[in-house]
């Protein structure tokens, strides 16, 4: 382990047991941390994102089941925690602002009971009254006003509060990594574009590291120093932002970048990527990409790629990536 | 506010229209009779008092609250006027005011009913949730099966079996009245050990009756509560088991059950005539089954109508508890 | 005739409606076919009086000498038919209410709703034991009318709440546009999906029907027909004291067991519909 990796993700694989048969929704997937960073996760749904995520806390719901890997903080590999130091663990180190923030808090308490108990769970001793003031103070980073949400219950926000208070929440007990997923999916552009502001600020006060992730890459491209690229269970680049949208090595990053619209650009430009998403329970003999890929060529059905280091910081899954380069760098006028 | 306020006055206009209208159906059962109820009564106060045709007549009259010769209107005027005095005349079967029947009759009931919808409802309470919990237990069929089959039996019939078989045939239990003969009532030790023993095979009955459903029902709320995000969410953060299985899913999943409780105390209150008469239990039930059969009208009346307060309170109370244990129904109502 | 076909086709998947339906099936025949097969025995022979369970009597004799396995098939006609009255009229009862207080709205259907409100409150079976006094039940027919007036209640809330909320969906307000009426819409659109509905309500309908009615005979409010297993029941626990004796109890289990297969035949058929039709998601 670098020293300045706080998590390191080692060759997990996860796969759901269904009536149907086995859907492996995570092939050996690898992935280092750096402390204070903000890696961006980018995939089309059931590109594992979520399952990579939720792996982190060990939550992966049922019938999902990490097969094999290991999660590395520090020097203990968090699956193998007993549920003791893994209920310490969570939160405390490691917390999550979820998809459907909406339903994330229990309907019967209020957003201060939320707090307490979450603190209660991980310190032995502590102040209601100690809580409620760190609590405010997490509100007020938020832009939400304590007064009022502190004693309101969830159904008395409104969808972009409900999120923002959940923000607050994951922070309480002081994580040093702060996963968020789809945070902001299903709220209008210009309360995403707010809320975003508020995790930069964030990260900056607290010095807290960030893996974030999403399906739409621009989203994540103004906040991320990296950006991982998902798909089918596998990642199959990762490396800095600014190499991702000027110059992808793989085909799927590359048909990304291209496809997502920008102001300043013609739309005639925009290509889509063609064919359709993966059957995650028939997934070719070959690269996973290559049905969909045009620089597909024979050694890619064939053989899985392996992961190709181009220098110390790029990582790229593709037997044809030179080709890709060779197209140049991508422009947008 | 005003909402709340025409919602209130809406509820409570229907619970009153109830009550005059069950009132309103004895009233008119009595004038529907074949022959003249107050005749026939007259007839028998004779023989029984030894008064003379005229006086039993008019005894007759103020017993039944009827008099034949006013108009309609009028008879019906003065019946609501009595009733609004709680006067609602004498027994013809024991020669007792109505009232004291009545105020004799109801704790009886009470009794066995409180005790057993609360035993039933807290077994069927924690056996729905241990089976939720725990998934694929071995209990999960059996109370499958269980309350297949005592949800085909009507709770008279599992009574009858009961009687058969523990009172028949074991001789372990007494099949009839609420405390024997040689027993002085009191606050004694003997009495209540008696009415305890006379009590037993009734209170069976209505617990094995209700059980089933009330453990299928807690199972599914509870089943359907687990699969909702906040339930994932709080295990994120770190909270015990312990916590989540109480106030995560415990106080979720009953909401729905508490509303159900009261009415269902409601409805077998109504009910209460089949099993009291079986164990010749002096419950308000009973009552009003040898009241009917005895003709006897004003012993009826009050029965009936103490009948319909109980079911009428029951709802309210079901419409109370919903309000004050769920916060967003709080502010919806 | 397609939708039959898929119709069967779920029932035959879920065991549980297979099962109900099957048991549910037998009983039918033997009310309807029943009676014919077996003759009915109105002769009393004393001297054969609560026999037990033999070659010539499946299920023994009555406390009249009678045979108990022909009362049985017959009484099954009565319970049945007073089962399948009461459904047909409440179903009836409670579409005309709860579609017309759906669809017009306002004071009428504050004021149907508020009727429904009380029909709901009072206690049905006390009331039923009161008319019991003013109305001669002799017929099935009339039994079944006096059971329907305290079920279609709650049946009529839920088809209102469905109309309403057809009533502001999507392709309701599309295919007003497109000027079809709201009545053609509701016969053409809602009614087929309904089918399913209308059979597990019946079914509950009947279940209920069967427990209010038995229970009317066992307190001895109806004098209905001797035959009628509630009647059976009745006379076994009174005249014959089968509580007390030995042969005298099948006599006292053979409806008791009679209501308790039918009824969870119902409830099978009910339950394993409703499940087939509306899968709800376990973990």
């Amino acid at each position: 382990m670098k020293v300045n990796d706080i998590l390191k993700i080692e060759d997990i694989t996860v796969e759901f047991i269904l009536d149907s048969g086995n859907l492996r929704a995570l092939n050996k997937v690898s992935l280092d941390v750096k402390q204070g960073e903000i890696i961006g996760l980018v995939g089309e749904s059931g590109s594992g994102k979520t399952t990579l995520t939720s792996s982190i806390l060990n939550i992966v719901s049922r019938p999902g089941k990490i097969m094999n890997g290991e999660i590395w903080y520090g020097n203990k590999n968090i699956l193998e925690l007993d549920i003791n130091r893994l209920n310490q663990f969570r939160w405390k180190e490691v917390s999550m602002v979820f998809q459907a923030a909406q339903n994330a808090m229990n309907p019967i308490l209020t957003i201060q009971d939320h707090f307490i108990e979450t603190v209660a769970a991980h310190e032995k001793n502590y102040s209601e009254e100690e809580v409620a003031n760190k609590a405010a103070k997490l509100l007020g980073y938020v832009r939400l006003n304590p007064e009022r949400v502190l004693k309101s219950y969830p159904h008395e926000l409104s969808g972009g509060m409900r999120q923002r208070a959940i923000i607050a929440l994951s922070l309480i007990t002081d994580p040093k990594i702060l996963i968020l997923d789809e945070p902001t999916t299903a709220l209008d552009v210009i309360t995403q574009a707010y809320i975003f502001e508020i995790l930069k600020e964030l990260h900056k006060k607290l010095n807290l590291t960030m893996i974030m992730s999403t399906h739409d890459v621009s989203v994540v491209g103004s906040m991320a120093d990296r950006i991982a690229v998902m798909y089918a269970g596998e990642i199959v680049e990762i490396t800095d932002v600014f190499t991702i949208f000027n110059n992808p090595h793989h085909p799927y990053t590359r048909g990304l970048i291209m496809a997502t619209p920008s102001l300043t650009d013609d739309l005639n430009n925009r290509k889509a990527i063609k064919g359709n998403p993966p059957n995650l329970m028939e997934l070719p003999k070959g690269c996973n990409f290559a049905p969909r890929c045009e620089y597909c060529i024979a050694k890619c059905l064939d053989t899985k790629p392996e992961a190709t280091m181009i220098n110390e910081n790029h990582m790229v899954r593709c037997h044809n990536y030179e080709e890709v380069i060779a197209r140049g760098h991508i422009t947008k006028s | 506010m005003m909402k709340i306020v025409e919602v209130w006055v809406k509820k409570l206009a229907i619970l009153v229209a109830t009550i005059l209208f069950a009132t309103s159906i004895t009233f008119f059962v009595i004038r529907l009779m074949p022959g003249d109820p107050v005749d026939t009564m007259a007839m028998s106060l004779i023989t029984n008092e030894g008064l003379d045709y005229n006086q039993a007549y008019e005894k007759a009259k103020a017993l039944l609250n009827y008099d034949p010769d006013k108009s309609f209107g009028e008879q019906y005027m003065s019946y609501l006027k009595d009733l609004s005095k709680l006067e609602l005349g004498e027994s013809m079967s024991s020669k007792q005011p109505v009232i004291k029947v009545i105020a004799g009759a109801l704790p009886w009931t009470l009794f066995i009913l409180t005790i057993s919808v609360t035993i039933a409802f807290v077994l069927g309470v924690l056996i729905g949730m241990y089976i939720a919990w725990n998934r694929n237990t071995l209990i999960d069929p059996i109370v499958s099966v269980y309350a297949s089959i005592s949800g085909s039996l009507p709770d008279y019939i599992v009574g009858l079996l009961l009687v058969v078989l523990f009172s028949t045939k074991l001789r372990w239990f007494p099949s009839r009245g609420a405390y024997s003969s040689q027993v002085t009532p009191g606050f004694n030790f003997l009495f209540i050990k008696d009415v305890l023993y006379h009590s037993f095979l009734p209170m069976l009955t209505y617990v094995i009756t209700g059980l089933g459903s009330w453990a299928l029902f807690m199972k599914g709320s509870a089943v359907s509560v687990l699969s909702e995000d906040y339930i994932m969410a709080a295990r994120a953060r770190g909270l015990s088991e312990k916590r989540i299985r109480k106030t995560y899913v415990g106080r979720n999943a009953i909401l729905p059950l508490i509303t159900s409780l009261a009415i269902s105390f409601g409805a077998l209150f109504g009910g209460s005539p089949l099993i009291e008469n079986l164990f010749a239990y002096p419950g308000v039930g009973f009552y009003l089954n040898r009241a009917i059969a005895a003709r006897d009208y004003s012993l009826m009346q009050g029965m009936f109508l103490m009948i319909t307060i109980a079911v009428v309170l029951a709802n309210l109370a079901a419409d109370f508890c919903n309000i004050l244990l769920d916060p967003r129904i709080k502010d919806k109502a | 005739m397609k939708r039959f076909k898929a119709f069967f086709k779920v029932i035959r998947k879920n065991k549980q409606a297979f099962i109900g339906m099957l048991i549910l099936i037998m009983f039918f025949l033997m009310a309807t076919v029943g009676p014919e097969i077996i003759p009915e025995e109105i002769t009393t022979n004393y001297e054969q009086r609560l026999q037990a369970p033999s070659l010539e009597h499946p299920f023994g004799t009555d406390y009249a000498g009678r045979d108990t396995f022909s009362q049985f098939v017959h009484g099954s006609r009565n319970v049945l038919l007073v089962a399948f009255i009461t459904a047909v009229l409440t179903i009836v009862v409670a579409f005309l209410v709860g579609t017309i207080s759906g669809i017009s709205g306002g004071i009428l259907d504050d004021i149907l709703m508020g009727i429904t409100g009380i029909m709901l409150t009072v206690p049905s079976f006390p009331i039923m034991m009161v008319l019991s006094m003013i109305i001669r039940i002799d017929n099935p027919f009339l039994f079944g009318v006096v059971l329907s007036l305290w079920s279609w209640a709650g049946l009529a809330r839920s088809i209102r709440a469905q109309i309403l909320s057809l009533k502001h969906r999507d392709f309701v307000e599309a295919s007003r546009c497109l000027g079809m009426g709201l009545f053609h819409i509701i016969f053409k659109e809602m009614f087929p999906n309904m089918v399913s509905y209308i059979l597990i309500n019946f079914i509950s309908i009947m279940k209920g029907a069967i427990t209010a009615s038995v229970g009317l005979m066992v307190l001895g409010l109806v004098p209905f027909s001797a035959q009628h297993w509630g009647m059976m029941i009745n006379l076994a626990t009174s005249t014959t004291g089968a509580m007390y004796g030995s042969t005298a109890l099948i006599y006292f289990l053979v409806p008791v067991f009679g209501i308790m297969l039918f009824q969870m035949g119902c409830l099978f058929f009910a339950n394993g519909l409703d499940d087939a039709l509306n899968p709800k998601l376990s973990s």
